[in-house]
């Protein structure tokens, strides 16, 4: 198994999946991120992320429906693991930890 | 069916489809599609469609690859993958055999790399030369005594008369010289006069300057990178001038300058001075012995006439003078076998010889099949306990043949490692190598293409000798037998198969072989240093007289009769130690039919036979005053009958060059050369040409010698460097380099033969004693004791020793004989050599394993017994 670190865009990723909730794959990831961080994101990258995260055990897949926009083809959905959110929970808190940390000085920048 | 032209583009798809895995395929085809839709609503047709087309390009990863995919599922990486891995598990598991497996490969490899990058470059010398196979040096032999060195007037007498030959240099030293720019003075030893065509014959990268037209001036200098460096620094030497004491101060032109001469060459020098220095009678003269003729052949020329013509020239020039004339021959050497076949009168370099090569090739590759033999004997009976593991994988379905494969491919991994190892440990200590052997050898495998074409060779080939037989052995395991006894699969440990019998019994004779010649190559230099040479060689020191010195000779030869510790002060023309000029010398009063007898000939002073501490037998010393410069003669013992026969010497004359004298005396034999040869017929002249002084000092006093000499140097000559001197003991020193290079090479090659031996041994003797732990514990328990127990574990071991010694012995005696043969005095060899060699090795053989068994015996057997 490689490493389990989260980088950010995969942090990013695991959330909008958690997000999702069961309807997670590459096109709604990407649509979702751009749509909340205005950032764009291509569809590969979304798409390696989710595949990066299957290999940590950060998300479960499984083959789901099919649209008719997409010709017939199934698509993969991801749902977030209980590593998953564990990782992101731990995320977070060193996240929160970090900002209690702060000096009060640092807000008047 | 949407239009044509809603859908994204059909190339794209393909482009997909063609490299994208399978797993991936449908899902990402999927998500592309419903992305160009969204992109079709939003941006339109025209964009979506391109953006379709960059969004399959950034899909391109590594991971996706259909490739990739493959070759993860390709059931020959899957092996490879897992042999890596059970490689590593195994020998981590076996720390201690790894490591002597590894280590005594990677020691045999080393040592041979070693000797063949050694022997390669001695064999590569003047290789460099273009066309170095159409360049050869002519020569001639008289009496069977070839020389290197040719009368000046072969050269142009060759070109005249034969039209094989292209081109055409001689080369002559010019000796003793000294330069001078501004204020700075170098004495330059290493230069020599040649042709204008010597860069024809010869290849010198130029750096600067025209080497066609460098040597046709007559007070032109061709000068090497180094010596340009040290006169001119960074300035354009092209042109300047620099003052030579050659020429007795006068000016030379600077006109070319050259790389440094390669190592790799026998042809050494600093500088080259122009031929045509000298004027047409001396370069067309047959007098002196004193040039060396280089011609390069027209391809595909025959030399046969040319030989004959030169032939015919020497008989009807030197008829009559000097050696039979029936009996000489013209001499022609390609150039590239100089260095290793020829060791001619007057060589210009100190010549390796073939026999060292091939005797460090045998060496190097006796050393490296010890250590092949240990990784065999160790990977069979190391892959003995591996038999569950063979069984079991039979049982799923590997055939004998996949067996085979994973113990050849664990051995390839395992020599791969110990090859690694020794070429890091041979660039490591490659500058220990290059000191001790003064070569410089491209140790540094990258840099060699050769090398690393060996390597390559060598990995390949140990793999087929060292990898192949135990993974036939290991694949012969018979799983239902093995599964069901856990037994070793009908192979029996404590026994060892025939031919790795043999295998210990070539091993074990080997190592007593290099033993042996070790032992002897030391008996025989140290019989060699401790022989009588009949001559004071720890007493005498050697002033060389260069023309400098020679001008205020006497006042200096007067001022060191004074210095304290001095004894006494001879010239002579010649020295021991270094070779004597041969002469044709007549009898007067005898007609001998065709030519003169030919005998090594010393001019002296009359100081001589007491400065180097000679024994008169008969008649007496030359005299102290000589009446009117009278020639008289003093003969050795070996000059004796050779010159006389059985008339009596002391009643006879001898004429040399004209120089009638009655012989005077006889002396006692002395070793005027090394020991290689019996002492020549040597026949002494009371003559004034000298070109040495010698002086016998106290070697109680040998400091304030030396400072004497410095200082009266000083004194008397104030203006030149001071006076060079050598003594003779390290001169003699010199003459057995060779023997003392090659005493130290086989001493420490055959340390590691036996290291390597020990450690092989060692190993088996641990692992049977391991595998015996249970026999042992049992025989113990019923009352067997130690030294029983000791005898039964290392007999199978003392009865290979002894067939080896059978075949050691003998070998090494027919070696060593080989060896001896290259000196006239030999020690004899004795019993005790082979004694002490056979028992050392004994002792060894019997300590390592008797220290295993006993390490085994001495535990407690409840312990062994409790295990199962």
């Amino acid at each position: 198994m490689k490493g389990t670190h989260l980088g950010e865009l995969e942090e990013l990723v695991l959330l909008t999946t958690a997000v999702l909730d069961g309807a997670a794959y590459s096109v709604t990831v990407a649509k979702e991120i751009q749509e909340v961080s205005k950032r764009s994101i291509t569809l590969s990258t979304a798409h390696t992320a989710l595949f990066r995260l299957e290999q940590k055990g950060f998300v479960t897949s499984y083959v789901g429906g099919t649209t008719k926009e997409r010709g017939g083809r199934r698509k993969r959905l991801y749902r977030i693991s209980k590593a998953g959110f564990a990782a992101l929970n731990e995320a977070m808190s060193v996240r929160n930890t970090m900002w209690q940390r702060m000096p009060k000085i640092a807000f008047d920048i | 069916m949407r239009p044509k032209k809603r859908r994204p583009p059909i190339w794209a798809d393909k482009f997909l489809r063609w490299y994208c895995a399978d797993q991936f395929f449908e899902e990402v085809q999927g998500d592309l599609h419903e992305w160009f839709y969204i992109r079709v609503a939003e941006q339109g047709i025209r964009k979506a469609r391109i953006m379709y087309f960059i969004d399959v390009i950034r899909y391109f990863r590594t991971f996706r690859l259909k490739t990739t995919t493959k070759v993860n599922n390709n059931s020959n990486y899957l092996f490879m993958k897992n042999l890596v891995k059970l490689t590593f598990r195994n020998l981590r598991r076996n720390g201690f055999f790894a490591a002597l497996r590894i280590g005594n490969l990677a020691i045999g490899i080393l040592v041979f790399l070693l000797v063949v990058i050694y022997a390669s470059y001695e064999l590569g010398y003047d290789k460099f030369h273009e066309d170095h196979e159409r360049v050869y040096r002519i020569s001639h032999g008289i009496s069977g005594n070839p020389w290197a060195a040719s009368p000046v007037g072969l050269g142009p007498f060759i070109m005249d008369n034969s039209t094989s030959v292209a081109s055409m240099t001689r080369v002559f030293p010019v000796g003793e010289n000294w330069f001078k720019k501004d204020d700075i003075t170098f004495k330059e030893r290493n230069g020599h006069f040649a042709d204008s065509a010597f860069f024809d014959v010869f290849t010198h990268s130029v750096i600067q300057g025209d080497l066609k037209s460098s040597l046709i001036q007559r007070n032109a200098i061709v000068l090497t990178a180094d010596l340009a460096q040290k006169y001119f620094g960074k300035e354009n030497p092209i042109g300047q001038t620099l003052k030579s004491g050659q020429d007795d101060g006068k000016e030379r032109v600077v006109t070319a300058v050259i790389e440094n001469v390669p190592e790799q060459s026998h042809l050494q020098f600093d500088y080259l001075l122009p031929m045509s220095t000298f004027n047409e009678r001396f370069s067309r003269a047959w007098r002196n012995l004193m040039a060396y003729t280089y011609i390069k052949g027209r391809p595909g020329a025959d030399f046969s006439d040319m030989k004959e013509v030169v032939l015919k020239e020497y008989t009807t020039r030197y008829g009559g003078r000097g050696g039979n004339p029936d009996e000489a021959e013209i001499l022609m050497v390609p150039i590239s076998q100089i260095h290793l076949k020829t060791n001619y009168e007057k060589e210009l370099a100190d010549n390796g010889s073939i026999n060292y090569v091939y005797i460090l090739l045998s060496v190097g590759i006796f050393v490296l099949l010890i250590s092949c033999i240990n990784f065999i004997n160790l990977s069979v009976i190391k892959g003995l306990d591996r038999g569950k593991e063979v069984g079991l994988r039979k049982t799923i379905g590997a055939s004998k043949n996949q067996v085979r494969a994973q113990f050849i491919g664990e051995n390839f991994i395992v020599i791969f490692i110990s090859e690694l190892l020794a070429v890091i440990s041979l660039s490591a200590l490659s500058t220990i190598f290059r000191n001790f052997s003064g070569l410089d050898l491209p140790l540094n495998a990258l840099e060699s293409l050769n090398v690393l074409g060996l390597i390559g060779l060598l990995i390949i080939g140990l793999t087929l000798i060292c990898g192949l037989y135990p993974a036939v052995v290991l694949g012969k395991f018979k799983p239902a037998y093995i599964l069901k006894t856990g037994g070793q699969g009908g192979l029996r440990l404590g026994r060892l198969g025939l031919l790795r019998k043999g295998l210990i019994i070539l091993q074990f004779g080997i190592s007593l072989v290099l033993i042996i010649c070790s032992m002897l190559i030391y008996n025989q230099l140290d019989f060699i240093q401790n022989k009588d040479s009949g001559l004071a060689e720890d007493e005498v020191l050697v002033i060389p007289l260069s023309n400098d010195v020679r001008s205020k000779f006497q006042a200096f030869k007067n001022g060191l009769e004074e210095v304290l510790g001095i004894k006494s002060v001879t010239t002579s023309s010649h020295i021991p130690g270094y070779r004597i000029m041969v002469e044709g010398l007549k009898e007067v009063g005898i007609e001998r039919e065709g030519s003169n007898l030919t005998t090594r000939l010393l001019l002296v002073d009359n100081d001589f036979v007491d400065s180097y501490g000679l024994e008169v037998l008969e008649g007496r010393d030359f005299l102290e005053d000589v009446p009117d410069k009278a020639v008289e003669y003093l003969i050795n013992e070996s000059a004796v009958n050779y010159l006389f026969e059985d008339r009596d010497p002391l009643t006879r004359k001898l004429i040399w060059k004209g120089d009638t004298g009655r012989v005077v005396g006889i002396v006692k034999d002395f070793h005027f050369e090394s020991l290689h040869n019996t002492v020549e017929p040597l026949v002494m002249s009371s003559n004034t040409r000298w070109s040495y002084a010698s002086v016998r000092f106290d070697p109680k006093r040998k400091e304030s010698v030396m400072a004497g000499i410095a200082s009266l140097s000083n004194e008397v000559y104030p203006d030149l460097p001071s006076v060079e001197y050598e003594f003779l003991e390290d001169r003699f020193e010199t003459l057995y380099l060779a023997e003392r290079k090659l005493k130290s090479i086989v001493w420490s090659f055959c340390l590691i033969s036996i290291v390597l031996t020990i450690s092989g041994i060692f190993g088996m003797a641990t692992y049977i004693a391991k595998t015996k732990t249970r026999e042992i514990a049992i025989r113990k328990v019923l009352g067997g004791n130690t030294s029983h127990l000791f005898g039964l574990m290392s007999k199978g071991f003392v009865q290979l020793l002894v067939i080896g010694t059978f075949i050691g012995v003998p070998s090494a005696i027919y070696l060593t004989r080989w060896w001896l043969r290259g000196f006239a005095y030999r020690v004899p060899i004795g019993v005790g050599i082979f004694v002490l060699a056979s028992a050392g090795i004994f002792l060894l053989v019997l300590g390592s394993s008797g220290y295993v068994t006993l390490k085994t015996a001495k535990s407690s057997p409840t312990d062994a017994l409790k295990s199962e």
